[in-house]
């Protein structure tokens, strides 16, 4: 039997008029990469951020590893590992030097940082000022301090964005070993190809509202286009 | 004990990270801590005691002293609210992200509070070395300590229980949470008041008053400090969110392109029309900051112009020597103050905007029309000026009447002078703005003052500095462009 590692059930979240995430109920198992896609403003970043805690829900209940987000301390995040889709670095510390202070605040062990700055090709820039790194470098510092600690949650809210081809492909290799380890992904991506292939479910998100969820081949099947693009089922869903 | 580590352990590293970032940036200007910081302090600072020197000797009655300096502090209060906010709730910072680690709201909270004693402390320290300047008192004594300690930590508490009621009220609109915690700032202004009187007046004290006020205050801070521990505690979570979107909110707007369309370039229109725009939304908290220094331009000069401050001139003068008068120049140069304080918003707008200026780049914007569209903003920032001191000098009787109009002239030339001649050394240093406020500032005020003195001296410099100046900014704000600041 599957561990659930995280549950969000009615979650929703208004901006005045806006409903951004409309009564969201979804489930993470254990050793499962779920990926949430949408147009821009569908409510994915809003959904992940209230996942992570950083917005509260104007309903609904979420929980990590069967502890309530809104009752439960700090400790809850420890099982969190998240990369924000907007990433602001301290622009004068050096690549190591953020790596070392997240793995502090999450009471990891050190010696993880020099690992995952070789997986992410950070090595040669450790000592480097985080200021003179391109947008790649700053995601995969990102990814990077998400993965520190070895959380079981992992929330990545558009990992691509920016990666050359070949990190992109160590990545999807990466979530591959990551859920085989028994952790949970939630990945939000716009690169249809990239969610195919890593998902073992797709929630699909139109104006705040998850319309369809399901395998690839299921989200086919509902569609009624089993010989159609992923991108097409989307479009499909999505409007 | 094993959680109070784990708090002490995440608040240091925090303030750790902090500080390095900080230093770091301190070693990258290093020019300016090590040569021209000294230079710009040693000079105020010798300016200020010669002044202080040369000053009669003003003595406010004690409730006097009391009512300008708790207003002092709820003014510190409210002009530290909007970077307060930012201390505790980190919107666009890099901090924002711990928000997600599995750190407590008390270890944000204290890595904010340690931030804000600080800067408070350098406050508190310009107020003492400003009593060392104008009083008899030396620098510090053992009886200042206390004093000192209890001003600064209470001025810190209310600062942050300031900016968390400030964004709660911005997010619920509760008066019934607004209504007490504005009474608390209110009694806290009035206290942190009453240190800074005891600071600058201390023979009004008995020494044994002055010992019990410190033991009650010590408790007082207690009692406010788990006010704001509480507060923090219950409203993080809920604020966050509403803190964070402050910046990107919807506000309401108005169109001046529509207006300037007619007058300006088409280039120059559509970047000014965003300068104001963003001047409008608060891009940055000085934006606050220089308004109310503005402000405070403008109440001083009402003050000095309404009380027996300024010498009265009994002869009769000619009509043309009215010019002179100390009440007409301690107007121009009350307005020369405030002109140059709104212009120094140019360096922090221009650096805000550098990174972005590759849009400009792209669209084939020329230097000139970049630099005109910053002098039309300094011109259009500043267009109130001289019409509120002029109305000022009217209204408190100080301008007699048939000076009235010649006055006028006189306001808008420096109007048209100082922001003119700011607004063309825009792009003089853009990467180190606090560098350029300083020389902008030194510059605007050496010539305004100097033609608020003598008006036709302005005639002479204007066209000149202009010309060489227009031909200098052209070329530096092309620089900038084309490297985008790199």
């Amino acid at each position: 039997m599957t561990d659930r590692y995280a549950a969000i059930d009615g979650a929703t979240k208004r901006y005045g008029e806006i409903v951004a995430v409309d009564n969201v109920s979804l489930s993470l198992m254990s050793g499962e990469v779920y990926s949430l896609v949408g147009a821009n403003g569908a409510g994915k970043s809003t959904l992940m951020r209230m996942l992570v805690g950083i917005t509260e829900p104007d309903a609904g209940r979420l929980s990590i590893c069967g502890e309530d987000l809104s009752s439960g301390g700090p400790s809850t995040r420890r099982h969190l590992g998240y990369l924000p889709e907007e990433l602001v670095l301290y622009e004068r510390l050096t690549g190591k030097e953020y790596l070392e202070l997240v793995a502090g605040l999450k009471d990891a062990d050190t010696a993880r940082i020099t690992e995952e700055l070789n997986f992410f090709e950070l090595l040669p820039a450790q000592n480097k000022l985080v200021g003179g790194y391109s947008l790649g470098m700053r995601k995969k510092l990102g990814l990077a301090a998400a993965m520190i600690g070895s959380p079981k949650v992992l929330v990545l809210d558009e990992p691509l964005n920016g990666l050359d081809v070949e990190m992109m492909r160590k990545l999807r290799h990466r979530i591959e070993d990551e859920r085989s380890n028994g952790k949970a992904l939630l990945v939000a991506s716009h690169v249809m190809s990239f969610v195919e292939r890593i998902s073992d479910r797709v929630g699909i998100m139109r104006l705040g509202k998850l319309v369809a969820e399901g395998s690839p081949s299921e989200l086919r099947v509902l569609a009624g286009m089993n010989d159609a693009q992923f991108e097409d089922v989307f479009f499909h869903f999505a409007g | 004990m094993l959680f109070a580590g784990i708090y002490v352990k995440h608040s240091l590293l925090l303030i750790g990270a902090s500080t390095r970032s900080l230093l770091r940036w301190a070693r990258q200007h290093v020019y300016a801590w090590l040569i021209l910081a000294p230079v710009v302090l040693g000079i105020s600072y010798f300016t200020i005691i010669r002044l202080a020197e040369n000053l009669p000797d003003w003595e406010f009655s004690l409730p006097l002293a009391l009512t300008l300096a708790s207003l002092f502090n709820l003014g510190l209060i409210g002009l530290s609210l909007s970077r307060a906010s930012a201390e505790i709730y980190h919107p666009r910072r890099p901090e924002s992200y711990f928000d997600v680690l599995p750190i407590s709201a008390t270890t944000h909270l204290h890595s904010a509070l340690v931030t804000r004693v600080a800067r408070t402390a350098a406050v508190s320290a310009a107020v003492l070395i400003a009593r060392a300047a104008f009083g008899d008192t030396g620098l510090l004594r053992a009886r200042d300590i206390p004093l000192f300690l209890c001003f600064t930590l209470l001025t810190s508490l209310c600062e942050m229980l300031g900016a968390l009621n400030w964004i709660h009220w911005g997010h619920t609109r509760n008066p019934r949470t607004a209504v007490p915690a504005f009474l608390v700032l209110l009694v806290n202004g009035a206290l942190g008041g009453l240190f800074l009187t005891m600071i600058f007046r201390p023979s009004s004290f008995s020494s044994r008053f002055v010992l019990l006020l410190c033991a009650g205050s010590v408790i007082w801070i207690f009692l406010v400090y788990a006010v704001v521990h509480k507060l923090n505690a219950r409203w993080r979570r809920s604020d966050l969110e509403y803190a964070r979107r402050l910046q990107s909110a919807t506000r309401s707007t108005f169109r001046i392109e529509l207006a300037l369309e007619r007058r300006l370039a088409p280039v120059v229109a559509a970047q000014f029309a965003r300068d104001v725009r963003l001047t409008i939304r608060a891009f940055s908290s000085a934006v606050y900051v220089v308004f109310a220094i503005a402000a405070l331009c403008c109440a001083a000069l009402i003050a000095a112009l309404t009380t027996d401050w300024l010498p009265v001139v009994l002869h009769k003068t000619a009509w043309l020597d009215v010019t002179w008068l100390p009440q007409i120049i301690t107007l121009k140069v009350a307005c020369v103050f405030a002109l140059v304080s709104l212009t120094s918003l140019l360096p922090v707008l221009i650096a805000y905007e550098l990174p972005h200026m590759w849009l400009e780049r792209a669209a084939g914007t020329s230097g000139l029309d970049l630099l005109r569209a910053k002098i039309c903003y300094a011109r259009f920032l500043t267009s109130p000026i001289p019409i509120i001191f002029w109305c000022a000098g009217l209204l408190t009787g100080s301008v007699p009447f048939l000076y009235a109009v010649p006055l006028l002239a006189e306001c808008l030339w420096l109007w048209w002078l100082v922001s003119s001649l700011i607004g063309a050394l825009s792009f003089e240093m853009p990467l180190r703005p606090d560098l350029a406020i300083i020389v902008n500032g030194t510059l605007g005020l050496a010539l305004g003052l100097v033609a608020a003195a003598l008006w036709p001296v302005g005639l002479i410099v204007y066209p000149q500095a202009m010309h060489s100046l227009t031909a200098r900014g052209r070329q530096r704000a092309r620089y900038y462009m084309i490297t985008e600041a790199e």
